[in-house]
């Protein structure tokens, strides 16, 4: 059961569909979800069961073929490109696989990119970033490029970047994919902790591991949660 | 549930996308990530940008040169026969005494000069020189400045063949290149020979002055007599002249003049500087279609090594901007984003463009000012606050529409299918 006052993202039924030259390719049948604040949210299951996909249309990276999504009680699947850009960069924070840091940006400066396209005046996005880089433990580290980071150090700074403009919902994409068991586990841990300070977060991830510290897990298969 | 999308809470939510900084921050760190092949980048964009400001200075340059060689002369008005150049014939204006005076007595008007031009030659010994000749008004003619000795008034006007001979002014580069002094003698005819001496006019002439002639070529001997005299020597009579020059208090009414004087004569054509230099610039355009020409193949090339680059760069950052539009940036900021970075480039290279440009434009205005009948002073690569502008307009516009390209394309990503392409590559 869900309570809908805390409710940050409601899927209703939506499909997603490729069209390919063989043929369309489903690879969400009919999904309905919803995420609430203060949840940390699994979504498991084997590659290409459309784990990603939701991710991406849960937070307004794509669009459902069919069905609905509402972001904070209001309609976002059909909003246009710009209101849908507006929408992520104020209300979804996003990690992924890959960290993706901007490689001649130090730390701080990787995590104040989406304040500065948000118009956060400089001084307190500085503030916000050394915030945001001390809650995910690298305050030390603010001032370092991506180069000289560990795998995990960089997730984190990715995670600090998501973090950093508020949102209300995390979306982390095999977030530990590409760190070793340990580094995993921490990041997992600060993942915790973040739908623990009130945020909802979904995370996929094929670690059962990871999973296991999620308040609600779901099981995906062909493109349906099982 | 509402159908309208969340609102951004909050002040520091109201201004996204709005602000230039993040472009400018993300475009020259960006930049800066390939350091190397950004250097090269802009060393070549120097050198199109140099040949650029060449072919900019050189389509502006000679006419802004010529106009300033004429305006530093200090005539608003010239007056020629119909459908002539100053001295690009024997055609000559009937009467021009008479026009003369009745220019000078226009408003706005300090002097009307009748000068008459044409080619002799200077005998000393047995050699026959080409000398250019000016017959001027005895006295404050105005096309020359006297350097040595004393001007035509001092000596007899219009005498020949008598004691002391005719006065003539000679140009320094006869003086040193021939050895004549003030009081030697010459014979002056429009006879090429000895033999032929005898069927054509010849004055003695002595040597007064030597000047600065203002309309000389570099290696031209001139010299300047009497106007009666060189009509003696053309064989003409009557009051004929090649050319008036008018010297005006108030040039701002130089076209109104030159109005009233073809109104006045039809036979003639009378210029203000502005109308000379509209005239001269037809018989410029093979220097105007020369730097459209070069010109256009260097923003060409400008052009197409920005693409090439940007393009290269946003092929190898397609995981980034998919990751930027997902944190929020819209297409539009990405577009202006891969813009800025070929705009940049293009700010980037214009130092060196300018320098590069103004050293080579220097040394091809001294090749070609070296070549025979360039005037004194002219220049065809001129450095004007026009060209620079000119070629840092074009140069940046260049830069911008270069990005385009690239922009399409990184525009263009989906953003879930790069990120996913990006993973799993």
């Amino acid at each position: 059961m869900t309570d809908p006052d805390l409710a940050v993202v409601r899927a209703e039924n939506i499909t997603k569909t490729y069209p390919m030259p063989v043929g369309p390719v489903h690879a969400l049948r009919g999904i309905t979800i919803t995420v609430e604040r203060g949840t940390l949210l699994a979504v498991a299951g084997p590659s290409g069961c459309g784990k990603s996909t939701l991710l991406y249309l849960l937070g307004g990276v794509d669009r459902p073929t069919a069905g609905s999504v509402f972001l904070l009680g209001a309609r976002t699947d059909r909003l246009g490109d710009a209101a849908l850009a507006r929408i992520r960069l104020h209300h979804v924070g996003l990690v992924f696989q890959r960290f993706f840091l901007l490689p001649t940006l130090t730390a701080e400066e990787n995590v104040a990119v989406p304040m500065m396209e948000a118009g956060v005046p400089p001084p307190e996005r500085r503030r916000r970033a050394r915030a945001a880089l001390e809650r995910v433990g690298l305050a030390d580290r603010a001032h370092h490029r991506p180069g000289q980071l560990s795998g995990g150090e960089m997730q984190r700074v990715a995670i600090a970047r998501a973090v950093a403009t508020q949102p209300a919902l995390l979306l982390a994409d095999e977030p530990t994919g590409e760190l070793d068991e340990t580094t995993g586990r921490q990041i997992g841990r600060l993942l915790q902790d973040l739908s623990r300070d009130g945020l909802a977060v979904v995370l996929v991830t094929h670690n059962p591991e990871l999973a296991s510290l999620a308040d609600r897990q779901v099981r995906m298969r062909d493109g349906m949660i099982v | 549930m509402a159908a309208a999308p969340p609102e951004a809470a909050g002040p520091t939510r109201a201004v996204a996308g709005s602000s230039v900084q993040p472009l400018a921050f993300l475009t020259v760190r960006t930049l800066v990530r390939t350091p190397a092949r950004t250097a090269l980048v802009i060393l070549g964009l120097s050198i199109t940008g140099a040949l650029l400001l060449d072919m900019t200075m050189l389509a502006g340059g000679l006419r802004a040169s010529l106009g300033g060689v004429l305006s530093r002369l200090g005539f608003a008005v010239r007056v020629v026969p119909r459908g002539t150049l100053p001295f690009s014939g024997d055609a000559q204006i009937v009467d021009a005494d008479g026009l003369a005076a009745a220019i000078a007595t226009r408003p706005g008007v300090a002097g009307a000069i009748p000068v008459i031009g044409t080619d002799v030659y200077v005998g000393r010994g047995d050699r026959r020189i080409p000398t250019f000749a000016l017959g001027v008004p005895a006295g404050g003619s105005g096309v020359y400045t006297v350097l040595e000795g004393t001007d035509l008034s001092a000596g007899r006007a219009d005498a020949g063949g008598t004691d002391g001979g005719v006065p003539v002014i000679i140009n320094e580069h006869m003086a040193r290149l021939d050895g004549i002094g003030i009081g030697d003698r010459l014979i002056v005819s429009r006879s090429p020979g000895r033999t032929l001496e005898a069927f054509a006019a010849v004055e003695t002439c002595r040597v007064v002055g030597v000047a600065d002639f203002y309309f000389d070529l570099p290696t031209q001997r001139s010299l300047a007599v009497p106007s009666p005299v060189l009509r003696r020597l053309q064989g003409r009579s009557g009051t004929g002249a090649s050319l008036i020059l008018v010297r005006m208090t108030e040039p701002a009414r130089a076209d109104s003049l030159a109005r009233w004087i073809t109104a006045r004569d039809p036979r003639v054509d009378a210029f203000s500087i502005q109308q000379f230099l509209d005239r001269a610039g037809a018989r410029l355009t093979y220097f105007n279609q020369f730097s459209l020409i070069l010109g256009t193949i260097s923003v060409a090339v400008a052009g197409l090594l920005i693409t090439s680059i940007v393009t290269l760069s946003v092929g190898e950052r397609l995981g980034e901007i998919a990751m930027l539009r997902a944190l929020g940036f819209t297409r539009g900021r990405i577009v202006g984003l891969v813009v800025a970075e070929g705009v940049a480039l293009s700010i980037a290279s214009l130092p060196g463009a300018l320098v590069l440009g103004v050293a080579i434009g220097d040394y091809l205005d001294h090749i070609l000012r070296s070549a025979p009948a360039v005037p004194e002073g002219l220049h065809f690569f001129t450095l004007t606050a026009q060209a620079v502008v000119r070629t840092t307009a074009l140069l940046i516009v260049t830069g911008a529409i270069a990005g385009a390209y690239p922009a399409a394309v990184a525009a263009r990503l989906g953003i879930a299918a790069t990120l996913r392409r990006e993973i799993v590559s």
